[in-house]
């Protein structure tokens, strides 16, 4: 009944909308001043039968993510909604999401004034690195945890800036038990202090407080209803210098994901950058301890998150190292470090050649956060005792366990060491060079039976421009292990026949599988068509089973055979 | 003025979303009362399901002059497969007599005397052991073995060479002194799906008790007429805690039941009164098949004492 009536609405919002505009063109009536833009996004696939690459078998053969964003804005006022249909789901999202094949999961009105601006109805925040709030869409993920309340905010100085938000989370085409409330306030100092003003030290100060309730249920445990949380931050920029950092605590939250323990979370990222002209440099670290945040303290995998952990890996974009062993942020404990440098040699120069040569360099540590238990046993055995909810005598308030932030444990979660060396040789041709050296733990990020995976990969990609119109563009990539599923090879050429048109041959083959019959070929072909914001492409061909990360959160994608069609626009 | 009206509307909006429950004891403590037990935690992980342990049951006394150095070999080579091997000496027939002023300490328990019999022993040199209570048709297809047979070393590796069971038996026990409360609880996890009767039997065990023993290893000028008085028994049984009257315990399966079903098994008892040292004492738990009487899989723990 309620879809109905949001449909009926937007019926006569499509209804009214025209005549807004002509009466916009006419220069006057009620619509004077209105705009409405928007967006879509269509995504399908058609499945064939493939069962040597593992591809499911999927009754209704195609599945279709749609979404159009409709925003309307007058003077102080906006409204949009955003339509989404999945029918059904494409593989590797969420069949939840199939649930209702077409509805209006997110709208929302906003009203903005002097300073002030509320929100009723959806919408997305952060508090600064997102430790302690963060709803956002990743739509590629299918990730949306955007709130359903009211948000205001304010900033009632130079230099002021207040936020607070009440909401339940959306979780599919269902919200949330939990409520979540949450205030946030930042002092931009050299706003705020008129002395600071023209200051080359640029200071900013901020601090969260977030609260969720959510009854208590039928659990043997004695459930804290109202959970908070807190974040303090900062950021510094002198010059060519800046250094940034959170800190975030969490009281006692039990959830199903840490066997519901009482122990408090906390988490500390900090940043540190220097940059100039052809250089630059970034060391960032990052420790986390029971810091997973949601308003459902039965939820999982990706679902009802009200934080977010930043990622301390780099987010590859060559195929084989970005999808085969990426590596996901672990909420319940890590600490990580992560080193960014790059350097531009000179162009003229004999290093950097006559257009100029680009280094840079990553590295990434990430491990696990020692734990010392109460029970006085392993992390298994742990918490098989604590998931029998009984009376702990060694543990009797259930804090599972003893650590600090700076408790580095011995297992190693991920590492990665990569450079890559760009350099265009002629005026028609760029090369760019990229090797990476990963560990990844494969048994914590992708429940594998088996020891670390070490890979070394090497990648080519060459860039040739004929003439204006025409460039051709191709990747040579390969990637050796002695683990899971052995060595891989791929091939990409790619035409560009400028402005509209790109077509795109690739073959990705596991040469180096341990058994025999797995050793498949991969081949895909896609043209793409663009025209000013509209993009369509139709690609046909097998999509090897992996795993697709954004910011160190990933979802699985399941291997597939057949059609694929991806539309987007904006108007 | 203005920046005192901001900070009190910031401390207003703080207060209003940071509520919080604090939970300091999620599960009460349970009260404990004098013959109402608290059941341990059985812990499901260390639960053994590779393989069916080796149960033995030596058959000993204080006046066998022989039996020490039997006992060595047989401690030894369960020393040697720790996580597969459990013993359980039981005194009882006539070198196990109580006989003043020499040999005044009494092992012998009613459980004891039972098996003594059930299992012809009289008719055995003693010391002699028992194996999982079944025969071995590699040794000559008996149930009882000794010197005068293979010595029971060699069933007893050939148990342990076994690589499956239908059981996992996960075993707990807590006693507290002050109370008198001892209280065992098993769960047991079905491996396999299987039909039958299966009974599930529990003893109590002391070890390290100080006692008498006639040993012919020792020199009469040490010990006069081979007694050693300050003698170290090894495992010994204490008595059976099972209430049911049956020599292989409290009914625990009867007829088919599925792979995946776990059974709990709770036991709320008293200490037997021949225990010396309530910190020494072990619990060892059977499944045994009813119908063929042999020992399918065992478990011992340490009792914590409270």
């Amino acid at each position: 009944m309620k879809q109905l009536k949001l449909l009926t609405s937007l019926f006569l919002f499509f209804l009214v909308a025209p005549q807004a505009l002509f009466a916009q063109d006419e220069g006057g009536g009620v619509f004077d001043g209105l705009q409405i833009h928007g967006n879509f996004d269509v995504y399908g696939q058609q499945y064939n039968k493939d069962s040597i690459i593992g591809a499911p078998i999927v009754p209704e053969k195609s599945g279709i993510n749609a979404f159009t964003n409709l925003i309307a804005t007058k003077g102080k006022f906006t409204a949009g909604v955003r339509i989404e249909s999945y029918i059904p789901p494409v593989q590797g999202f969420d069949v939840r999401y199939g649930n209702q094949p077409i509805g209006v999961p997110f709208r929302y009105a906003r009203f903005a004034q002097d300073g002030l601006e509320v929100t009723a109805g959806n919408f997305y925040e952060q508090f600064g690195n997102g430790l302690i709030l963060r709803a956002y869409e990743e739509r590629a993920l299918g990730i949306d945890n955007a709130f359903d309340g009211v948000r205001v905010k304010y900033s009632p100085y130079k230099g002021v800036y207040l936020k607070a938000l009440v909401g339940n989370q959306r979780y599919y085409w269902q919200k949330s038990d939990g409520i979540v409330r949450a205030f946030d306030s930042e002092f931009q100092l050299n706003e705020l202090i008129t002395k600071l003003e023209s200051s080359p030290l640029r200071v900013s100060l901020g601090g969260s407080i977030v609260s969720k309730f959510q009854a208590g249920g039928n659990s043997s445990l004695k459930l804290p209803e109202n959970v908070t949380g807190g974040a303090g931050r900062f950021q510094l920029n002198w010059k060519d210098f800046g250094l940034m950092g959170e800190y975030a605590y969490k009281a006692n939250d039990p959830t199903k994901s840490n066997h519901y323990i009482y122990k408090e979370g906390q988490g500390i990222f900090m940043s540190a950058t220097y940059s100039r002209k052809g250089f630059g440099v970034n060391i960032s670290a990052k420790s986390i301890d029971n810091m997973e945040f949601r308003s459902d303290r039965e939820a999982g995998l990706n679902d009802l998150f009200i934080n977010y952990l930043p990622a301390l890996s780099r987010q590859h974009t060559y195929n084989l190292a970005a999808t085969l062993y990426p590596y996901a942020t672990q909420p319940n404990g890590e600490v990580g470090i992560q080193g960014d440098l790059i350097y531009k040699i000179k162009r003229g120069s004999k290093m950097g050649g006559k257009y100029g040569t680009t280094i840079q360099v990553n590295v990434s540590l990430i491990n696990a956060l020692n734990r010392d238990y109460y029970t006085n046993a392993d992390m298994d055995t742990a918490n098989a005792l604590l998931d029998q909810q009984v009376y702990l005598e060694a543990d009797p308030g259930r804090k599972g366990y003893k650590t600090n932030l700076l408790n580095l444990g011995d297992s190693v979660y991920y590492r990665d060491f990569n450079i890559e060396i760009d350099r265009k040789f002629t005026k028609h041709f760029k090369l760019k060079a990229t090797y990476a050296f990963q560990e990844y733990n494969i048994a914590l990020i992708q429940n594998k039976v088996s020891p670390n995976v070490v890979a070394n990969i090497a990648v080519l990609e060459g860039l040739h421009t004929i003439g204006k119109k025409h460039s051709i563009r191709w990747e040579a990539q390969t990637l050796f292990t002695d683990q899971d599923q052995g060595d891989w090879i791929f091939g990409l050429v790619e035409y560009g026949y400028s402005p509209h048109w790109i077509v795109t041959i690739l073959n990705q083959y596991n040469y180096g599988n341990k058994v025999e019959d797995l050793r498949v070929n991969y081949p895909t072909a896609q043209v793409t068509y663009i025209q000013n914001a509209l993009r369509m492409s139709i690609g046909y061909g097998r999509q090897r089973a992996g795993i697709f990360c954004v910011g160190g959160v990933c979802r699985n994608v399941p291997a597939a055979n057949g059609l694929t069609v991806a539309i987007t626009s904006s108007f | 003025m203005n920046l005192l009206k901001y900070l009190l509307l910031l401390v207003g909006i703080s207060s209003l979303t940071a509520a919080c429950n604090k939970v300091d004891l999620p599960i009460p403590k349970p009260v404990e009362v004098a013959g109402v037990c608290v059941f341990p935690v059985v812990d499901s992980t260390a639960i053994n399901r590779d393989f069916k342990k080796t149960y033995v049951e030596e058959f000993t006394g204080h006046k066998c002059i022989t039996c020490p150095a039997n006992t060595v070999l047989l401690v030894q080579q369960q020393e040697e497969n720790k996580d597969r091997v459990i013993v359980l000496s039981v005194h009882a027939g006539g070198f196990a007599k109580v006989d003043l002023p020499d040999y005044p300490t009494d092992f012998n328990t009613g459980y004891g005397t039972d098996l003594f019999q059930h299992f012809n022993m009289a008719t055995q040199p003693i010391p002699s052991a028992v194996i999982n209570r079944h025969t071995f048709p590699s040794f000559n297809d008996l149930l009882v073995y000794n010197q005068a047979t293979t010595f029971w070393d060699k069933p007893i590796d050939e148990e342990n060479t076994n690589t499956s069971t239908d059981f996992g038996l996960g075993l707990a026990a807590e006693y507290s002194e002050e109370l008198g409360n001892f209280c065992i609880k098993s769960s047991i996890e079905v491996l396999s799906t299987i039909t039958g009767n299966y009974r599930i039997l529990v003893l109590c065990a002391e070890d390290s008790v100080i006692a008498e023993q006639l040993d012919a290893r020792v020199s009469e000028d040490e010990y006069p007429h081979k007694i050693v008085t300050d003698y170290m028994h090894r495992h010994v049984m204490r008595g059976k805690l099972n209430n049911d009257q049956s020599i292989n315990g409290d009914p625990l399966i009867t007829g088919t039941i599925e792979a995946g079903t776990w059974i709990d098994y709770e036991l709320n008892t008293t200490m037997p009164s021949n225990v010396v040292t309530a910190e020494n004492t072990h619990v060892i738990a059977l499944i045994v098949n009813d119908d063929t009487e042999e020992v399918i899989q065992s478990e011992e723990v340490h009792v914590h004492v409270k």
